[in-house]
């Protein structure tokens, strides 16, 4: 399996100057499990990747690896054009010029917020300035004197934030920030966080197993599976184009039928479909929900076996006469009901994987 | 950074690098497969090394601590004909037989204290269940030889009950309180409380979820009790009595003053009065090796179930209603108290008031032998401390076979009894250093071997707790190692580390069999002032200092309790 960054526009060898961090090659092993395996990621200065992947992919790892709190079994990092780990040589995390935000924030229990966010600003004359400066960044002004554990959740990875940014490192990395705050404080927060990042011009990568955060946030989403980086590409292109079949069931709500492809159409349950790539013979079909139409139909034997409602829109499970599951996205009112008879309708192409590559 | 080539995380000490780049690619060919992995020798990373200024502390703390064990070793591999066939000889086997035969009653029997009053003063409706769970620790705060001096003093000839019987009826000869009965009584009461705290902490860690699941599934509250909470608790009466035994063995004031013959006051028999001194390294050693044996078979034996709770549930559980049973628990748990707490302090306020009434005792006599306890302690504490974090950071921050080995020997002074450690370390001081023999530098050194493992612990504990990303973000941003531990470990673990000086400076206030061997002459503790005027039979000068001893250990043992336990609690949240 392939990586798929040559399909980017921007994916001539960009300038190694443009470069806030370069992985090569880069490997770790935790006893005989590969956590990282040969990964290679370019990320340009002020661009903000996001790494994707389920738990346990490798994509933290990558993270720690880059900060310098582990160290690789083979291949190379650099940050701002130095090599800080490589052949015979390690650069200490002190050293780096690299902020970290983790998940649970980590702020320093005993020092104030403004301490917190001081801690890393050298220069005694720039201090106190500084602090103030990135206070208001993060919308905190006048908070500098409280203590951490008097802080809310969002207002704690507000200020793990000013204080990773404070000695304006090469490069933010942002370790699965939100995912211990609840789903609608963690939306707001994000669409912050990457606003004050783009004003702070900062580079940034970002770990998430969350597909929405990935892809609403992104300006490069580098998809990880089993220690590879199996993707990457834009938020667009990857829904739209996904490089295999495990990212395509990753990456949003999928339906797989089974089928036999043959130059630029596909045969399967629900006829033959139009489908994208030139893949041969048995194929997974990728079939997004929002792509499959759903009208009653009572001399249908496709029957609705359940409704999920969304408020926004509404997903219906239909069970085809194989016994295939497909699952249906459609907005707006509808009267169809658990149990009608139904048909369905696929608009657009659809997208083929060789099977073999399960 | 400095840093040190050989002691890479992950290598052997003694590993050459050839050996080291093998293993490496050996492992390398055990990928599961996912695809080529090609490394070629070219591309080593050069690894970051465990910081010289970890390193260097940790192995000098590491072969400090192996000093006394290395040298009985050496010093027993040099004795003579007599002292191997000595090994051979029937006295060994009957030390051997009363030493085991002490330790299996005491355990025993403190067991069938401690576990009923654990479980009575948690899960049921006793009533004053607080003022029992505290009044029924305190007997911690007794040292032994200070419960085997109240018990000689009550019990004892020219004691309290025979002089009182003596006065009304004329008896002069009383059951006699020396020997296994005393030792075994004695030993009893004051250490029972081991394992009443750990079965306690276990009892209140319990799910409730656990005990809940039972009765819905229709099973009594008996049935309950014996089928899940009993089995769920044994790890912790186990380690309780681990903890029991080990102290037994190690007892060296209690067996003196009750004159039961077990091994540790055969050592020290024979080390005052036989001019082969070789005989009693070999008896230490063989002593080493029964606590050896017993940590071995605790730890093989354990069980390999491992007991979560599986929410973090602060839901109280359900107490027990005690019914007409509460008059029988009551009068249980206040003949516990009245016997291990009430009548030895009453004994030494009794002796006390005698002395005061014939001023045997003055304030001279107390206040010296008080100060130099308490200076030589705060020394060997803060010693202990300063050993103790390099191997703590080692062990938590960079595991490794490296960390794991010095780890493990700063603890091994567990199985080494005070008498085992002050004998080697008389024999090492008067044999190769003779000016530090009789110093105070070597008392405090044997204190800090013997409790290094207290200080260790504490330190680990506040390590554990503190989150490893607070240090990788403050490297992040910038700062040294040191700077790091400076400014963001040493404040967040400094509650920790106190913790741990404090119980070092205990334990070292109450140690006697160390401070009667190495204490440079003239040099008077309180643990010695009572050890000596007890031995003597002069209770009435005894119990200024034993009482004393028994006041400042009250006073410290609530604060090292709550530590311990939140170190424990927070502990089993990590796993």
């Amino acid at each position: 399996m392939t990586a798929t960054g040559d399909r980017l526009p921007h994916s001539v060898a960009p300038h190694e100057s443009d470069l806030a961090v370069r992985c090569a090659g880069l490997s770790k092993r935790f006893g005989y499990t590969l956590a990282v395996a040969s990964v290679d990621l370019e990320v340009k200065s002020g661009s903000f990747v996001v790494l994707l992947g389920p738990s346990g992919c490798g994509k933290s790892t990558v993270l720690r690896l880059i900060a310098g709190f582990e160290v690789p079994d083979a291949g190379m990092v650099t940050i701002g054009g130095r090599l800080v780990v490589g052949v015979k040589s390690f650069v200490p995390p002190d050293r780096r010029w690299v902020g970290m935000v983790f998940q649970d924030g980590a702020l320093f229990p005993h020092l104030t917020v403004a301490g917190n966010i001081a801690y890393g600003i050298r220069t005694s004359a720039e201090r106190s300035s500084r602090v103030d400066e990135l206070l208001d960044t993060v919308g905190l002004r006048g908070m500098g004197n409280r203590m951490p554990h008097e802080l809310s959740g969002g207002e704690q990875q507000r200020v793990a934030l000013a204080r990773a940014l404070a000695p304006r490192p090469t490069v933010v990395l942002l370790d699965e920030p939100f995912s211990s705050l609840d789903a609608g404080l963690r939306s707001r927060l994000r669409t912050e966080v990457r606003a004050i990042l783009r004003q702070a011009g900062a580079t940034a990568i970002f770990v998430t197993h969350d597909q929405d955060e990935a892809l609403s946030l992104a300006d490069e989403v580098a998809v990880m599976w089993q220690g590879r980086i199996v993707q990457r590409s834009t938020p667009q292109e990857l829904y739209g184009s996904p490089a295999s079949y495990e990212v395509a069931a990753f990456v949003g709500d999928a339906n797989f039928l089974s089928g036999r492809a043959d130059d630029g159409s596909v045969e399967t349950e629900l006829g033959i479909l139009a489908a994208t790539g030139a893949v041969t013979g048995t194929v997974h079909v990728l079939v997004r929900p929002e792509a499959v139409r759903v009208a009653l139909d009572e001399t249908s034997e496709i029957a609705v076996t359940d409704i999920e409602f969304f408020g926004h829109d509404r997903m219906y499970g239909v069970a085809l006469p194989s016994g295939t599951r497909l699952k249906s996205r459609v907005a707006g009112e509808s009267s169809i009901r658990p149990g009608d008879r139904v048909r369905l309708e696929i608009t657009g192409p659809v997208i083929t994987f060789p099977r073999a590559s399960q | 950074m400095l840093t040190l080539p050989a002691f890479t995380e992950g290598a052997t000490i003694t590993d050459p690098a050839p050996s080291r780049q093998q293993s490496l690619a050996s492992r390398r060919s055990f990928a599961p497969d996912h695809g080529s992995l090609t490394v070629t020798p070219d591309l080593r990373i050069s690894r970051p090394r465990i910081p010289l200024a970890l390193a260097v502390p940790g192995t000098l703390v590491a072969l400090a601590m192996l000093l006394p064990l290395t040298y009985l070793l050496l010093r027993a591999a040099g004795a003579g004909q007599e002292a191997l066939s000595f090994l051979t000889s029937p006295r060994i086997a009957q030390l051997l037989w009363q030493t085991i035969l002490l330790a299996g009653a005491v355990t025993l029997l403190a067991a069938l204290l401690g576990v009923p009053l654990a479980w009575l003063t948690t899960r049921t409706d006793l009533p004053f269940r607080r003022f029992w769970s505290v009044l029924l620790v305190l007997p911690l705060a007794i040292p032994t030889y200070v419960g085997a001096f109240t018990l000689v003093a009550a019990l004892g000839p020219r004691g309290l009950l025979q002089q009182a019987l003596e006065g009304g009826f004329g008896i002069q000869r009383l059951p006699d309180i020396y020997g296994f009965g005393g030792a075994t009584l004695a030993l009893t009461l004051f250490t029972y409380p081991y394992i009443l705290l750990t079965v306690r902490g276990a009892v209140l860690r319990l799910d409730p979820g656990f005990d809940q699941a039972s009765r819905s599934l229709g099973a009594g509250p008996w049935i309950t009790f014996l089928r899940v909470t009993i089995p769920l608790l044994r790890p912790s009466i186990a380690a309780g009595s681990l903890l029991v035994a080990l102290y037994t063995l190690s007892d060296f004031g209690a067996v003196s003053l009750l004159q039961y013959d077990s091994f540790t006051r055969a050592i020290y028999l024979q080390y005052q009065g036989s001019l082969d001194r070789s005989i009693a390294a070999v008896l230490a050693l063989v002593l080493v090796s029964l606590t050896g044996v017993i940590l071995f078979a605790e730890a093989a034996t354990r069980g390999r179930a491992k007991y979560y709770r599986s929410a973090r549930s602060i839901e109280s559980l359900p107490l027990y209603r005690l019914g007409r049973w509460v008059v029988p628990a009551v009068a249980f748990c206040a003949m516990t108290g009245l016997a291990a707490l009430i009548l030895p302090v009453a004994v030494l306020l009794y002796w006390f008031g005698r002395g005061l009434a014939s001023s045997t005792v003055n304030f001279d006599s107390l206040w010296l032998p008080m100060i130099s306890s308490a200076s030589v302690s705060m020394l060997a504490a803060a010693t202990a401390l300063l050993a103790a974090i390099p191997v703590a950071i080692l062990a938590v921050r960079h595991q490794g076979r490296f960390s794991a080995t010095i780890e493990r020997v700063a603890y091994a002074s567990f199985a080494l009894p005070g008498i085992v450690v002050a004998l080697s370390l008389v024999f090492f001081g008067a044999n190769f250093v003779p000016m530090l023999y009789q110093t105070l530098a070597l008392l405090v050194f044997a204190y800090v071997v013997r409790f290094l493992p207290e200080a260790v612990g504490a330190v680990r504990s506040g390590l554990l707790q503190l989150n490893p990303r607070l240090e990788e973000v403050a490297s992040g941003l910038g700062r040294r190692r040191h700077q790091v531990f400076l400014t963001i470990t040493a404040p967040l673990i400094a509650p920790a580390a106190l913790a741990g000086v404090t119980l070092v400076f205990m334990s070292a206030m109450k140690e006697l069999p160390v401070t009667l061997l190495l204490s440079p002459i003239g040099f008077r503790t309180l643990a010695t002032t009572t050890w000596n005027a007890t031995a003597g039979g002069l209770y009435a000068l005894a119990a200024p200092s034993a009482l004393l001893l028994v006041i400042l250990s009250a006073v410290f043992l609530p604060g090292l309790l709550t530590a311990d336990r939140q170190a424990e609690s927070e502990h089993v949240l990590d796993s």
